[in-house]
């Protein structure tokens, strides 16, 4: 398949008074068309930092970020950022319809009604049909990221950059969502970057696993997750495959993170 | 009895306590007449006042400056305060002149806007405008800076352009401070109404508050001074309703 993003060589530091630090150093990715690639490890080593960069909310220092073989200066079209703290990205004073709406007010191609027509069928998409007129801060943890990932479908995402979205939700909760966002992944042909501290989380989501190193980050290995979908929350978990790379991705980034404690 | 009542009982029993030992005080000679009267005196005028229609004519004059003022002033602060707070290059600009012009007591400004602008509404209004202007912008500009980068990352990677992020996202974002900034503001703008008239007036409150003096119309004087109170009161409590209609939001959030 054919790249949709792809990330070459991208370094990042940080100056502080004392000391420059590199956060990123070399770090070559690609993200084919309808892939999903998920990002992982340790807490700390400039995961968000990277993802920031590909998204185009944050200049790299060094190396290029493309989008269909375009340079990313800015934050591009078709391409929206989920963050984890669903609770400071959504607007509170904007009803969840407002918010999906929120997405489509740039385009002037599209009229009030369509605007909330579209909003209100994303809404259903994502099974809040039933929410648009509430706030926010009325809704769980879960509900509010299903808000986020509706409203990045209207801004019409055809990648999906996110970063941790589910590690501040409950053990259920994190399942319902992952199944949610692989059936919309499949759906509406989206290509997704997932980063995650949460290996399980890693190789049952995505097609490929790209394992970073501590400071200064750089991508130690890419692994081919190869196991069949639809993907199962729970015999997936079970196969021999499933098992066989999460002891493997665990016992890496534990041996990463003692080396460096 | 009802909630509210109970709640306001004590403040009301302390203030009618001091309109008495003033009465009484009044009464049996402690203090001048003709310093201050007693307050059903003043009661009495202030009923005439209400009840002729009198009162009308000058409120009305102080309240349209005041209001005009109020909203140069507080258009250009959130303005110019939003901006700041955006754009850091901005801030780095202007931040020093203003922390320099905002310690002056703005009316101490008026006798040089006098020689600018004359005696007239030109002078009044920016002298009210010049007042409301500083808490303003200084609380947007706070308010701006500390916009969680989240909420505003949300945005750009949404396709939003700088000014309807800042019209969309800042700007509703920063409400509360600005809201803070007002209520300040709305004040300091009465002031400078009153100032203003009694340096250079011919007409409203202030104006009436010299002249009465000048005249010797003490009585009128302390009436007109209960409605400037008033006027205050009513103007910082639409101030707090507005608030808490728009700000809806912002209790409940600021919980988590």
């Amino acid at each position: 398949m054919a790249p949709i993003l792809e990330l070459n060589q991208v370094g990042k530091s940080f100056a502080s008074a004392k000391a420059e630090t590199v956060a990123l150093d070399g770090i070559d990715l690609v993200l084919e068309d309808r892939g999903f690639l998920a990002v992982v490890g340790p807490s700390g080593c400039g995961k968000s930092t990277l993802l920031q960069i590909a998204a185009g909310l944050m200049p790299a220092d060094r190396g290029t970020v493309k989008l269909l073989g375009q340079p990313v200066t800015a934050p591009p079209p078709h391409v929206v950022y989920v963050f984890q703290q669903y609770n400071k990205s959504l607007f509170p004073w904007r009803t969840v319809l407002a918010n999906v709406e929120f997405a489509l007010e740039g385009h002037s191609g599209i009229s009030r009604a369509e605007r909330r027509d579209r909003s209100r069928s994303l809404l259903q998409l994502v099974d809040l049909q039933d929410f648009a007129a509430h706030y926010p801060w009325q809704l769980s943890g879960g509900m509010q990221q299903r808000v986020a990932i509706a409203r990045a479908l209207a801004a019409d995402a055809r990648v999906l950059l996110m970063d941790e979205p589910f590690s501040a939700l409950d053990a259920l909760t994190r399942l319902d969502l992952q199944n949610l966002l692989l059936d919309l992944w499949a759906a509406r042909n989206l290509s997704i970057l997932f980063v995650t501290h949460d290996v399980d989380e890693a190789v049952y989501l995505a097609d490929w696993v790209a394992v970073l190193t501590h400071r200064p980050a750089r991508v130690h290995e890419i692994i081919n997750v190869g196991l069949p979908r639809p993907r199962d929350p729970i015999t997936t978990r079970e196969e021999s495959r499933f098992l066989k790379l999460r002891h493997a991705l665990l016992a890496q980034l534990m041996k990463r993170k003692s080396s460096h404690a | 009895m009802p909630r509210w009542l109970g709640q306001l009982a004590p403040g009301a029993l302390v203030i009618a306590l001091a309109l008495w030992g003033i009465e009484q005080a009044v009464h049996h000679g402690l203090v001048k007449r003709s310093l201050l009267p007693a307050p059903s005196d003043i009661g009495l005028v202030l009923w005439d006042l209400l009840a002729d229609g009198q009162v009308t004519g000058p409120l009305s004059e102080t309240l349209a400056r005041l209001a005009i003022g109020f909203a140069i002033g507080a258009t250009l602060g959130i303005a110019l305060g939003l901006a700041m707070g955006y754009w850091p290059r901005l801030y780095r600009l202007f931040e020093p002149l203003i922390e320099l012009l905002r310690p002056i007591p703005k009316a101490a400004l008026v006798p040089a806007l006098v020689l600018f602008l004359g005696v007239d509404n030109a002078m009044k209004i920016t002298s009210i405008a010049l007042a409301v202007f500083f808490p303003v912008v200084i609380n947007t500009v706070q308010g701006a800076r500390g916009v969680d980068p989240v909420l505003i990352n949300t945005a750009r990677t949404l396709g939003v352009g700088p000014f309807s992020l800042l019209r969309k996202v800042i700007l509703p974002a920063s409400a509360p401070f600005i809201f803070a900034g007002m209520r300040l503001s709305i004040a300091l703008g009465l002031i400078l109404a009153v100032i203003s008239e009694m340096i250079a007036g011919t007409g409203g409150i202030g104006f009436l508050i010299i002249d009465m003096q000048r005249a010797f119309r003490v009585r009128q004087m302390y009436a007109w001074i209960v409605i400037l109170a008033v006027v205050g009161y009513l103007l910082n409590f639409l101030l707090l309703l507005a608030e808490q209609r728009m700000l809806f939001w912002y209790r409940t959030t600021q919980r988590t």
